[in-house]
């Protein structure tokens, strides 16, 4: 609020004082180049009416903090061998001004692992799936590096492939860095004038970077199951038309070591099909449809389901193969 | 809060209407000159920690350098009688300035009578101040405050000065 000479000399008795609504506060805090504007009112009396006297405006500007979160999304469970897995970390612009971050990562040498995963690329996960998927953006430095405003962040994939002859629960780490495009440091090192709008750039708390690691691990074991159909229509074809009949079925299968407790598996009738009754199987063995004596059921509701107990799996189990058969309705 | 420009502007405008005024403005201006009695002064600065000549940890106050989400400034208003005569009734009221919250406990001033308000209309005593989220009244939050008065009970003598102060953070 400016008040000239001549506006306070017609202005009434008592000036309102101006409140400003409380700005919701946000982590980063006030924008870098905001100005902060502080004036005074007084009033007073001099043997009459009560008069207004008001101060200078002192403006402040804020100045630019410089600051990161890097964080990841847990450890990615993997198996040996296994080609562009991903590590899903998050870049947050925790300063008050918009920054642009220079990415890097790193898998060879980080202390305190089992395995050197082999770095492949850095991916934007532009899809938010966490995982690498057809959407996601190949990121290059100096071409797409992340322009990020005050509290926002950007999910990124640090791909790797795992080596071949990992043992089982060995973990091995691959770490992502993000560095302030404008300076990193000491908390307190100075940019001056290159902060958002030239105003003055500090580094925060976080020194303007972030390094954190991801972990993969490799699985004890994994459960795979492959599902295959056959479809028989009336004609003795194999078009899915009303009345034709379809034949699945599930291998599945346990790698690794370790047992699956009590693994039951389960697969509902799909949409538009009918079960065909007495054609539960597994490894070759007819299960009754009703819950009795032996280890498979179907049943109606809430879903229609097929159900089979497998019991306690293990590598040494073998695979287990399931059959089934519904009619399109 | 108004720019620079926006305050030149209006100094331009301010002469125009001045024109418009002027036979008013001939008739006031005399007695409400002379009536100018008080000068205010705002500064902001900042505190910084220091080894004094005596080899102490001490606190000064030092020119605003730098202000970030966080920082403390130290607001400070003086108040300077310029008239011959005494002033009475003397109220320095402040906004705390947008993107900034009150600091608990900071507000001091000699002589004064300090009260609050959460809402830049109705001020209280700290411990009277109340609140209103979600329909619930409750006493209201040091960091809730929007604005700080300060009422003086004894009168200016003609020269005299006195400066109240408080702090608040960046938000």
């Amino acid at each position: 609020m400016v008040h000239s000479r001549w506006s306070w000399l017609f202005a009434g008795l008592l000036v309102a004082v101006f409140i400003a609504a409380p700005a919701a506060v946000r982590a980063a805090g006030t924008n870098a180049g905001t100005s902060i504007q502080g004036t005074a009112q007084a009033t007073y009396t001099f043997g009459g009416p009560t008069l207004t006297a008001t101060s200078n405006t002192v403006t402040v500007i804020v100045a630019e903090i410089l600051d990161v979160v890097v964080t990841v999304s847990g450890t990615t469970p993997v198996s040996a061998g296994e080609t562009r897995r991903g590590l899903v970390f998050t870049i947050t612009n925790t300063g008050n001004g918009t920054e642009t971050f220079d990415l890097g990562a790193m898998s060879a040498g980080i202390v305190g692992d089992d395995f050197d995963p082999t770095l492949v690329d850095i991916y934007f996960d532009t899809d938010a799936s966490n995982d690498l998927s057809p959407p996601d953006t190949l990121y290059v430095a100096g071409s797409n590096d992340p322009a990020l405003a005050p509290d926002t962040a950007v999910r990124v994939l640090v791909i790797n492939d795992i080596p071949a002859n990992v043992a089982n629960t060995a973990r091995g780490r691959s770490q992502l860095t993000a560095r302030a495009r404008t300076g990193t440091g000491t908390p307190g090192s100075l940019f001056a004038t290159q902060g958002d709008g030239g105003v003055d750039a500090l580094v925060g708390t976080s020194g303007a970077q972030g390094i954190v690691f991801g972990e993969y691990v490799a699985a004890r074991m994994q459960v795979a199951a492959v599902k295959t159909q056959t479809i028989v229509d009336p004609a003795g074809g194999s078009r899915p038309v009303a009345g034709a009949r379809i034949d699945y079925q599930i291998v599945v299968s346990v790698n690794g070591s370790g047992t699956a407790p009590d693994a039951i598996f389960s697969d509902t009738i799909p949409a538009y099909t009918t079960y065909v009754p007495g054609t539960l199987a597994l490894n070759s063995t007819v299960l009754s449809d009703i819950a009795d004596g032996d280890v498979g059921e179907f049943v109606s509701a809430p879903d229609s389901q097929v159900r089979i107990h497998l019991g306690d799996l293990t590598q040494a189990s073998g695979p287990q193969t399931i059959r089934f058969a519904v009619t399109i309705n | 809060m108004k720019s620079r420009a926006t305050s030149d502007e209006r100094r331009a405008v301010s002469q125009k209407g001045l024109m418009a005024a002027v036979t008013l403005g001939l008739c006031l201006s005399a007695s409400a000159r002379a009536q100018n009695c008080i000068e205010l002064t705002t500064t902001a600065e900042s505190e910084q920690q220091y080894v004094n000549e005596q080899g102490k940890k001490a606190t000064r106050l030092v020119p605003l350098d730098k202000p970030v989400p966080g920082s403390e400034v130290v607001w400070t208003i003086t108040a300077k009688n310029t008239c011959a005569k005494a002033v009475e009734h003397v109220v320095i009221a402040n906004p705390v300035p947008e993107h900034m919250t009150y600091v608990a406990s900071s507000a001091m001033g000699t002589g004064t009578d300090i009260t609050y308000s959460v809402d830049g209309k109705e001020f209280k005593a700290a411990a009277a101040l109340t609140s209103t989220h979600d329909g619930a009244v409750q006493p209201a939050k040091p960091d809730e405050y929007r604005a700080v008065r300060w009422s003086y009970a004894a009168s200016f003598a003609p020269g005299s000065t006195a400066f109240v102060r408080y702090r608040a953070r960046v938000d």
